[in-house]
């Protein structure tokens, strides 16, 4: 009986190996962990994995497992960190359009939805911001910059002024303004844009 | 000088379509699993590149020794992937490298061995030079 060698490195065999602490990409996952109890075909020598038909089936029968329970671990995790950062359950519920009590189904793996849990976890890294951005992108009123066209009569010339108060949290202060006669190094601000207005007289709103 | 294929490619194409071979080497598991979603999958999109293999597409037997100190041989080949294929499978790597081998199983029966990856280098090939080529996104 001709033993199999392992075409790879043409030095060792291949044979049936379980190990723990196997990985592998599988669906979204970078590093699922391979049951140990799984064999699979690897050389000894190079440690190549071979995988034919039947392999390959009850490799994806044992990691479609092992996903479903890595699923509902990453759901707990990302609405404690909301729940941490004092978004409700209830509220994100609302938030993201999903009815009554979904969340608790993903969390127990009743329910499965990788672009829900996608879309946790990426509210839970960073809840305070993110959450609050949701909020505000499901307005139907404006959350962009207003600009407002200012004619400055007696310098010939005009600018444009930005009103920032619809976005409350980039501080006035830090907001760059395009337009100019500003006096010469001076940042362009909302403060000195309002001064330079009052410098100038008039301002009209076309 | 004409180059051939060690081994008949109509073989392989024949045990590609009844899912009878072993995929692997060059972390080629790994690398498919990148691009697609689980193994079976990867055996499917594998079957149907090697379907479209062609004799021009051959580009090299490469030499490998044994612990006897024998050479075993590999056909190399280089594939541009249809449109229809990359588009059903969703992959933006459009061309290919296909490695195999033939060795003779635990029983007496013959073991195809195949290796796939995306192209990483230009290869010449019978039917011309093939370079590494991404789409943008399907």
């Amino acid at each position: 009986m001709k033993k199999r060698i392992c075409p790879a490195c043409n030095k060792g065999s291949i044979v049936d190996l379980k190990k723990p602490g196997r990985r592998t990409p599988y669906r979204n996952i970078p590093d699922l962990e391979i049951p140990a109890e799984l064999a699979i075909p690897t050389c000894d020598h190079c440690g190549e994995e071979w995988v034919d038909a039947a392999t390959s089936a009850r490799l994806d029968d044992a990691l479609k497992e092992a996903y479903q329970s890595v699923l509902p671990a990453k759901v707990e995790n990302a609405l404690r960190q909301l729940t941490e950062a004092g978004v409700t359950q209830q509220e994100l519920e609302r938030l993201l359009g999903l009815s009554v009590g979904y969340l608790s189904k993903l969390k127990s793996g009743k329910e499965t939805s990788t672009q829900l849990i996608g879309m946790l976890m990426m509210l839970a890294a960073e809840p305070s911001v993110r959450v609050d951005e949701l909020r505000e992108l499901w307005r139907t009123t404006t959350s962009s910059p207003q600009v407002v066209e200012t004619k400055v009569t007696e310098q010939g010339s005009s600018m444009r002024m930005v009103i920032t108060d619809v976005l409350p949290s980039i501080p006035a202060k830090n907001v760059s303004l395009s337009g100019h006669d500003y006096p010469r190094g001076q940042r362009q601000t909302t403060e000195n844009v309002v001064e330079a207005s009052g410098r100038f007289g008039r301002r009209s709103a076309s | 000088m004409e180059r051939r294929p060690k081994f008949d490619l109509e073989r392989l194409v024949e045990a590609a379509s009844v899912d009878a071979f072993m995929l692997g080497g060059s972390r080629c598991l790994v690398i498919l699993l990148q691009y697609l979603p689980d193994h079976l999958t990867c055996r499917r999109f594998v079957q149907e590149l090697v379907a479209l293999l062609s004799q021009g597409d051959f580009c090299n037997t490469k030499m490998l020794e044994d612990r006897k100190g024998d050479a075993e041989d590999f056909d190399e080949y280089g594939i541009e992937a249809s449109t229809e294929l990359l588009d059903q499978y969703g992959m933006e790597e459009v061309c290919w490298y296909i490695k195999f081998t033939i060795r003779k199983g635990d029983w007496g029966d013959e073991v195809f061995f195949i290796s796939v990856h995306p192209l990483e280098k230009p290869i010449e090939r019978v039917d011309g030079w093939l370079s590494p080529k991404r789409r943008l996104h399907s």
